[in-house]
């Protein structure tokens, strides 16, 4: 018979602390079998979504509008032709959000890999049905290449697990070279002069913002001093 | 007998506020003389669950509300774990919405509230438990207090909603202030501690007679008490109201049988920014409330108001998938702010001499509702009351506090947990 000597309350022989209060129980001749009232086996409620299930339901759902699609196009026009526009977005969305939760890549890589393969596809189909003029080479696959490389340093970083304001600063670092790929790429297409001339603009705040948060990070003092005053 | 079952006006609440881990769920437990014989329990179980048919459906959604749909079998009986009160997995569970342990001398069951209230659980446990001892020790009780004869056909009344019967025009509205909130840092993910205090019931009785009330409400005003000395140990400056609910069972003041959902609440409190308050104090606080809101009128007026509502055309007429969001926000974000824990005392439980030898204890636990992580539940039997602590936060000052102040005045008190270890 043990007691709390905090608490005063009688404890269960199987107990190796006051439930109450966290004392430790010292029974200097402790019994020899202990049974307790409680089973040693936890059963948790199942947390793992069924990905089987909610992948075959978006394939389903996703199907409706490329089927509906492709029949009125061949019954109007004969030929696929506007229809491949929604065959090409659904493709994108598959790839883009299906894959991710249908395979599990253990290389997070291969999923940009596989992004950046299908939006340049896309966009070719779309330069391809508009009868584009040169600006799919010149223009649209630069600035997907140069925005797919920031996406990937970025989750090259991200990865690393480095401290969130150091990622916030090379997140905004990347985010505020954009203007600039959009400027340049532009610029490229139109055969003139490559230096970027708005997209300074743009640039320029963005950078300072990113430099800031970078010298935050670097100071254990002031960074610790956002988080205490600035946490959501 | 009918296929399917309206819910019952108190039972609406609980499908559509459910989450994928949390549901509205509570347990009652008896320990026997001897180990469980499994092949026996599920022998009873097969013939009790006739005499209970509105606890063998399962929950369907209809167009525009939840229903009760009948359905044949039974669930399958397993071990008891650890943590407790879990939401059922319907799929694993045969579609019921009880759920059926056992382990070494206990039998337990687990329901989800829509089904039925405490004395409709404990109802359905004791006579499992009555056929149990029946078929095994041959004992021969028919039909006793929250006992049935399973041989009779089910009763109508037993299946009726008892609130539709009883509800008048008039009606008072709820209107509650919100409640002071005990501090909780939450326990690992499904994870329930059990801490019981089991407690003399002469002892308990002879403390609540020389404050001159009931042990319902010495109880009460000790659980609210407890609160109290939480909020002064954290927050007291708090000037919130410190509230607690404590469950009233309507059978005692509107005459009904019915198995389903038939209770209503009262939440007591005081005001900590009026100055220090002694137990005393607060146990006059609860008794004067329990007084005044405790009575048939006051009762009928609070359930009418549900009633009337439901009964309302408009409100019918919306489909269940917009009820859904409407009753998920409201219960969300107000549902259990009124008070800051509960405290249900199931009363007194005396068996027939018959079974009574081989019954030793019973157990009464509440789930943790949606905000408030810590609830009591109790029961006493056989001399022997047991407050039932279930909570899945870490703090345990509230039951400390209980348990010391009992000790106090001279209520000794022996503690088992799963919490302890």
């Amino acid at each position: 018979m043990s007691y709390c000597v905090h608490c005063g309350v009688e404890l269960a022989p199987d107990l190796k602390k006051c439930p109450l209060c966290g004392t430790e129980v010292h029974d200097p001749n402790p019994p020899a079998i202990v049974d307790s009232r409680y089973v040693d086996h936890i059963v948790t409620n199942d947390k793992h979504i069924n990905r089987h299930f909610f992948v075959t339901l978006a394939n389903i759902i996703g199907s409706i509008p490329i089927i509906v699609t492709i029949i009125i196009d061949l019954c109007i026009s004969k030929s696929l032709s506007w229809s491949l526009y929604v065959l090409g977005a659904e493709l994108v969305i598959w790839i883009m959000v299906i894959l991710p939760i249908r395979y599990s890549f253990k290389c997070v890589y291969l999923y940009l890999l596989a992004d950046y393969i299908i939006t340049s596809l896309f966009i070719l189909l779309v330069y391809y049905l508009i009868k584009g003029n040169g600006w799919y080479l010149n223009f649209a696959l630069p600035l997907n290449t140069l925005v797919w490389l920031g996406v990937l340093l970025i989750t090259f970083v991200a990865v690393k697990k480095v401290p969130k304001i150091t990622l916030a600063s090379f997140i905004i670092f990347v985010i505020s070279l954009i203007p600039i790929f959009i400027d340049v790429c532009l610029k490229l297409y139109e055969k003139v002069d490559l230096y970027p001339s708005w997209s300074l603009w743009a640039f320029i705040p963005l950078f300072v913002i990113s430099i800031s948060f970078l010298i935050i990070s670097l100071n254990r003092k002031t960074s610790d001093w956002v988080r205490k005053n600035l946490f959501i | 007998m009918a296929t399917w079952f309206k819910l019952d006006n108190a039972a609406k609440i609980y499908p559509p506020i459910l989450t994928r881990h949390w549901a509205a769920m509570f347990r009652m437990s008896v320990d026997l003389s001897e180990n469980v014989d499994v092949k026996i329990l599920e022998e009873a179980h097969k013939k009790v669950i006739k005499r209970f048919p509105s606890f063998a459906c399962k929950l369907k959604a209809g167009f525009f509300w939840y229903y009760l749909e009948r359905i044949d079998g039974t669930p399958p009986i397993v071990e008891d774990i650890d943590n407790p009160i879990q939401k059922i997995n319907a799929r694993k569970n045969n579609g019921f919405l009880y759920r059926l342990l056992y382990y070494k001398n206990r039998i337990a069951v687990e329901i989800f509230h829509s089904v039925t209230d405490g004395t409709g659980a404990m109802t359905f446990l004791l006579t499992l438990v009555n056929e149990y001892c029946h078929l095994k020790y041959g004992t021969n009780v028919e039909s006793s207090n929250y006992i049935l004869n399973v041989n009779e056909e089910p009763n109508k009344e037993e299946l009726e909603d008892a609130f539709f019967r009883y509800s008048k025009k008039a009606s008072i509205p709820l209107k509650e202030e919100r409640s002071y909130k005990l501090p909780a840092t939450p326990t690992e993910f499904n994870k329930l501690i059990i801490t019981s205090g089991i407690v003399d019931t002469n002892k308990l009785k002879e403390v609540a007679k020389k404050y001159n009330t009931t042990v319902s409400i010495f109880s009460g005003a000790l659980v609210l008490y407890s609160a109290y000395l939480v909020q002064q140990q954290y927050s007291p400056n708090s000037k919130r109201k410190i509230k607690i609910s404590i469950p009233v069972n309507l059978r005692r003041f509107f005459p009904s049988k019915t198995l389903r959902n038939f209770s209503s609440f009262i939440n007591p409190g005081i005001y900590p920014q009026l100055g220090k308050y002694s137990f005393e104090e607060v146990l006059e606080q609860v008794k004067h409330f329990v007084g005044l809101y405790v009575n048939e009128k006051q009762l009928n007026a609070k359930f009418s108001f549900n009633v009337n509502a439901e009964k309302n055309i408009i409100i019918r007429l919306i489909p269940l998938f917009i009820k859904i969001p409407v009753l998920q926000y409201n219960y969300y974000f107000t549902g259990d702010d009124y008070y800051c824990t509960t405290i249900s005392n199931i009363g007194l439980i005396k068996l027939p001499e018959e079974l009574e030898k081989y019954v030793d204890r019973i157990d009464f636990m509440l789930g943790r509702q949606f905000t408030s992580r810590i609830m009591c539940g109790c029961a006493s039997y056989k001399g022997k009351t047991v407050f039932n602590f279930t909570k899945s936060l870490q703090q345990s000052d509230l039951e400390r506090y209980f348990f010391t102040t009992l000790i106090q005045m001279g209520v000794p008190v022996y503690i088992e947990s799963n919490g302890g270890n």
